[in-house]
Parts: C-alpha cells; sequence; structure tokens
C-alpha cells in the first residue's frame, strides 16, 4: 500500500492488518496519486522460530534493515521511525533540522528537539488548537528559499502526554498504544487532514524556540545569543555534515533574522500564548 | 514488471541521454536500483557531464541531487583524510600508496565523481606494517574489537589487517600490505607494483593507469562478494574508457599475465561486452571481442552475478549464480583445508543467527539514536 505523507512516498508491503488499520487510521485520506514513491519499505516478520516465540517485527527500507529488529508489539511505531529514518538518511536536496515544526499566520517557529523539550505534546497540543503542524520532529528546509515545507505525518506522543491529549481532545485520532518501545508508551495523534494539509504552502522561519518543560514554574523566556543558538541549531541537524557549507549557510541566516529564545514553562496554555505573540502579523 | 533488461542498466550511465524516453514508473524502478547498487550518484554524474539534469523531472533530479551531494561530500572527506594520513606516513618516512575509491578520487579519474565508498583503502609494504598500524593507532586510529576466529583470519590469511576507524570522524581505514591473499598462493609481487605509480597533483601516491585498472579487476572478479558488482564493473568501464591507448592494452595485458590474473581479465572484457559492448570505444570494443570467454561459467554465472541484488532484476537463477560466485570466491582463496574449516565456522553463525535472530548473541543498537 502506499502512503502519502506529502513531500515523500513510500510503498509499504506488511502482513500486519493491525499496522494496515493504523495506517488507513493517520492517512487514509491523503490522495494517493499516481506519482511514483520515493522508497519501498516492508515490516517483515521475524525469521524461522521467531515468527512463533516472542514474535518480532524487522523494518525494511529496500533491501536494507536499518535497525534490530523488534517486539512485533510495536510494528507501528517502527514504521513511522523507519520513515524518518529514509528520509534522514537519503536526502541531501533540502536542510533538515531535527526539530518541531509549528505554523501560524503563515510563519513558523521551529522547536530544535531537545530531550525534556516536551516538543511533541507541544505540537500535539497546538495542533488541535488553531496551528498547523508541519512536523513534530523534523523540519524539512529548502536550500534555495530557506523557506520551511509541511509535511503530512502524525504527532508522536510518548507516556503521560496519550492520557492527557485524549483528556483534551475526546475526539482526537490516535492509533493504539505501543507499549514498552526504546521511548516508553507511544501512540501516533492525526493533526492535520489532507484537505487542510494541501492548503499548506512553505513558510519563512520567524522564531527559534528551545522549550524547556520544568514543573511549576512560571513561563520565564530567555533572549538566546546568535553563537549559542547557531551552536544548537547545527548539532540537531541529521544532515548538516553532508551539506556542509550549504548548510552553515542557512544556519547562519536563520539566527541572523530569527527571534532566538528559550523558554522555561509548565502550563502550555502559557507557551501557546506566548507562541501566538511570536507569529502576530 | 520490470520495465528494465538487466543487460541494459549500465547503458543508461554510459548513455545517460536515455534517461529522457523514462517515464516516472521507470524512473522510480530504475531509482530504487541504482540506490542500491551503489550507482545512483554515478548516473547523477554522468547527466551532469552532459549537462542534462534540468530536462529531468523534478521527482528524479531530487534524487539524484542528493547522492550527488552525498557523494561529493565523500570525496571531500577523502581528499582531507588521505591529506592527514600523508603527514603521518611522510613523517613517519613509510611510502603509502592508495588504492581504489581513494586513488580514483584523489587521481580525478573519470570515475572519481559520484563514487560512493565504503571505506579508506590505503597499502604499504609488508616490512612496514607493523609501524604503519602502530604510527596509526597512536594517532587517533583504533580497531574495533572482532572474534578471535576473524581476527586470525585477517592476521594469518589476509592481505589486510583489520580495519580501523578514526576516533573523532569515524572514517574507516583499510590497511593492505598486498592486493590478493597471500594463503591463496597468489599474492602480487609488490615490490613490482611499488615501481607502478606515479604521484598525483596533491602528492599521494598511486597504481599507473594499467596496474589501477588490474587491481580493479583483481578486485572484483576474485571477490566472494558481489554486492558491488555493477559499481566496480562501472568503475572499470570508465577507467578503462579513459585510458585506452594501444600502449595501455599492451601493458595491462603483461601485467595480467606476469602477476597470474588473465582469467579475471578476460572476465572482466566478457562483462565489457556484455553489459556495455555499445558504449565501448573501438579499441576496447575490439579487445572485448577478442578476449571475451564463451565458457558457460562465464555466461551463466559470472556475468548474472554481478546484477545489484534488488527483485526488479535479480531473479532465482541470479541468486544462485551469486552462490556460486560466492564459493568460487572462497575456493580461489584458500586451500581446501583451510576453506572447509573457514566455511563450516561461517556456516554455524549463520544457521544460528537465522534461528535465532541476529542480535540475539550480539546485541547491537540501532545507528540512530535520535529514534
Amino acid at each position: 500500500m502506499q502512503i502519502n505523507c506529502g513531500q515523500y512516498r513510500f510503498d509499504l508491503t506488511t502482513t500486519d492488518s493491525a499496522v494496515m488499520r493504523s495506517v488507513q487510521q493517520v492517512y487514509g485520506d491523503a490522495l494517493l496519486a499516481d506519482a511514483p514513491a520515493d522508497f519501498a519499505i516492508g515490516l517483515d516478520p521475524g525469521l524461522w522460530l521467531r515468527r512463533w516465540i516472542k514474535p518480532q517485527v524487522n523494518f525494511r527500507c529496500d533491501q536494507h534493515s536499518p535497525f534490530k529488529p523488534l517486539p512485533s508489539s510495536q510494528a507501528y511505531a517502527v514504521l513511522e521511525w523507519g520513515m524518518n529514518w529514509c528520509i534522514a538518511a537519503h536526502e541531501y536536496s533540502r536542510f533538515l533540522l531535527h526539530a518541531a515544526v509549528l505554523v501560524k499566520n503563515n510563519t513558523a517557529i521551529i522547536c530544535p528537539a531537545l530531550p525534556g523539550s516536551g516538543k511533541s505534546t507541544l505540537s500535539a497540543y497546538l495542533g488541535l488548537s488553531g496551528w498547523s503542524v508541519y512536523s513534530d520532529e523534523m523540519a524539512v528546509i529548502d536550500i534555495d528559499s530557506r523557506q520551511v515545507l509541511p509535511l503530512f505525518r502524525p504527532v508522536c506522543l510518548k507516556n503521560n502526554s496519550i492520557d492527557l491529549l485524549r483528556s483534551w481532545h475526546p475526539n482526537a485520532v490516535i492509533t493504539p498504544v505501543c507499549r514498552d518501545t526504546q521511548k516508553g508508551d507511544v501512540a501516533h495523534v492525526k493533526v492535520l487532514s489532507w484537505e487542510h494539509y494541501q492548503q499548506l504552502i512553505p513558510v519563512p522561519i520567524s522564531a527559534v524556540v528551545f522549550p524547556k518543560y520544568k514543573h511549576d514554574t512560571e513561563l520565564v523566556i530567555y533572549q538566546l545569543d546568535q553563537l549559542d543558538a547557531f551552536g544548537q541549531l547545527s548539532r540537531n541537524a541529521f544532515n548538516y555534515n553532508v551539506l556542509g557549507e550549504t548548510a552553515f549557510d542557512i544556519v547562519a541566516a536563520l539566527v541572523s533574522n530569527a527571534g532566538l529564545y528559550q523558554v522555561e514553562y509548565s502550563e502550555l496554555t502559557e507557551l501557546a500564548q506566548f507562541f501566538d505573540e511570536l507569529v502576530q502579523p | 514488471m520490470t520495465a528494465f533488461r538487466a543487460q541494459q542498466l549500465l547503458m543508461y550511465l554510459a548513455e545517460p541521454e536515455r534517461c529522457a524516453e523514462l517515464s516516472l514508473p521507470q524512473w522510480q524502478q530504475l531509482i530504487w536500483l541504482l540506490r542500491e547498487a551503489k550507482l545512483l550518484a554515478a548516473l547523477a554524474a554522468a547527466l551532469e557531464r552532459r549537462e542534462l539534469c534540468l530536462q529531468l523531472p523534478v521527482y528524479a533530479r531530487r534524487h539524484l541531487r542528493s547522492a550527488l551531494t552525498y557523494a561529493d561530500r565523500q570525496s571531500q572527506q577523502i581528499r582531507f583524510e588521505c591529506n592527514e594520513l600523508k603527514r603521518l606516513f611522510d613523517g613517519a618516512g613509510i611510502p603509502a600508496l592508495y588504492l581504489k575509491g581513494s586513488a580514483y578520487v584523489l587521481a580525478g579519474t573519470a570515475n572519481g565523481r559520484g563514487r560512493i565508498c565504503n571505506d579508506l583503502d590505503v597499502l604499504v609494504a609488508k616490512s612496514q606494517l607493523a609501524d604503519a598500524e602502530a604510527l596509526l593507532q597512536k594517532n587517533g586510529w583504533r580497531t574495533d574489537k572482532l572474534s578471535d576466529y576473524d581476527e586470525r583470519y585477517y592476521r594469518q590469511w589476509s592481505h589486510e589487517i583489520p580495519p580501523m576507524v578514526q576516533i573523532h570522524r569515524g572514517t574507516v581505514l583499510d590497511l593492505h600490505h598486498n592486493l590478493y591473499l597471500p594463503i591463496s598462493g597468489r599474492a602480487a609481487d609488490m615490490a613490482r607494483f611499488f615501481r607502478l605509480t606515479q604521484t598525483t597533483i596533491s602528492g599521494a601516491l598511486v597504481l599507473n593507469p594499467a596496474a589501477m585498472v588490474l587491481h580493479s579487476i583483481i578486485h572484483l572478479f576474485t571477490n566472494d562478494d558481489m554486492q558491488s558488482g555493477m559499481r566496480d564493473l562501472w568503475d572499470l568501464y570508465l577507467l578503462i574508457t579513459q585510458f585506452s591507448t594501444t600502449e595501455f592494452w599492451q601493458q595491462l595485458h603483461g601485467l595480467a599475465q606476469v602477476s597470474g590474473f588473465c582469467n579475471e581479465l578476460q572476465y572482466c572484457l566478457s562483462a565489457l561486452h556484455y553489459y556495455l559492448a555499445p558504449a565501448l570505444d573501438p579499441l576496447t570494443l575490439q579487445q572485448s571481442v577478442n578476449g571475451s570467454s564463451n565458457g558457460l561459467w562465464t555466461r551463466y554465472i559470472m556475468l548474472p552475478a554481478l546484477l545489484p541484488s534488488h527483485p526488479l532484476v535479480c531473479r532465482w537463477w541470479h541468486r544462485r549464480a551469486k552462490q556460486l560466485v560466492y564459493l568460487r570466491g572462497h575456493w580461489i582463496k584458500m586451500p581446501p583445508w583451510v576453506l572447509l574449516k573457514h566455511l563450516t565456522i561461517k556456516t554455524f553463525f549463520t544457521a544460528r543467527d537465522q534461528l535465532f535472530g541476529k542480535y540475539q548473541f550480539a546485541p547491537k543498537r540501532p545507528p540512530n539514536q535520535h529514534w
């Protein structure tokens, strides 16, 4: 079956019906145009004995398996991570940052993916309250225009945030929870309809925000200096070392032109308010 | 199911004008195939040489650009590492000869652009091997722990020592002392090959055209692993097309004869004829007509085994051919009693991994910790 992520298309081979249901749930409304796929991928059952004893799932990008096999209960999460891997390991015609991209008023804020930032919860929360989530962990930046492109992907929720999100949005489309993955419990929530996605256009990045979740704190906003932001952004890019000078120029332009902030927060509503101020036309 | 005749695959690289006629579904297949064969960047380089990139569909252009960007970055890395190594080896008075991918990049041969390399290959004289290894270890290159068996394989039988990894940059270096395994009894006379060298503009030592091509031939046609077969054949095509003169062919034949690799040269000529005949220059074409083998082994085993291991072109009989080449590769590189022991041990580990999963006994983290 084909998975259309907007910028990338995957040709998926699997016999796992649970995975196919989740794919349908998340990507089912996307148009399957008669266009070539970028990657042939597969989820294969483990070999021999492993089909019956502690069944495993093995992600395959064409003829290669980049990960070790994982318990088959984690199949859908493995698929989403595998799709990320395919893009990150092959895409050098665009600059890829490990960051969430949140867009309103045709302006993007990117949140580099540092551990403990809570960017996935933030992405899901904003995605279901009027913002467009271009991605929850991969900013795809056009090299020439330096604008960020939209991806048609769900947001990956972890542990407590799954129940939190359910309580905020009982009607949200969430895939079944994969327990005990490398990142704990994981589920994917749909934050874009295909109809909405089609309205999205490449947009400029106006701010880079490094959020940090801190229990019971007021919202504190620090201005970051350019050098610090440059260091963090270049370390958080997937293909910085391959793009070399091109990537350097993009990051340099980004830190010169965008607002650079570090934010401590405990209330998402307060953070959302700050984000709203950042994208005022 | 496939739009391509397997035999025609390399012709898209040799005559990239042919790409203009491809439909989008054909592009999809070609890109998947060439990505598997490590030849996507080579196609991009070929198209760029003829300035054909702008006419291509966006889908193809994006993937080709990605592949070429990656390959270019790798070339830059190779030049950088070789400079570092040159400084080290020059300081210690050890002449170092660059082989394969690094030699193509340093010498700027036609196949240097768009070539994907797995590692750096450097050769030093056997008498200086221990010094060279110690020097590298003192300067940021470490050797990963191997199983006792693999360690012995390298040290006793092989023409190279276990791979070394640069601790900061992760570059992998294969340090050789011969062009082929001494255990085979066919090791090259390295004193001769050290005389057949030239110095690149950057001051690196590489083999001269005939020796470079012969080494490339030895590497491909004595190999048990044909995973990069098409890529290596493409190397040979570009090198030979670049060097082809009467004098070059005389030297190549002479060198193959004295070093005992005439069979391998014959396989090479057969493969060029089979996969690339319409694109050969008149001299090479004549060579390939006169020098090809029509034997059953060549036609039904050696040539099909060169295809990329992708289901779009690789059918079950191609896989059988690859298995036979695997056996031959082992048969010619070791005496029978050593081979028997080697295959028994390898089969045991493979069977174990098939039964219980590859990582049951050697846990390995996924390469990217982000996911």
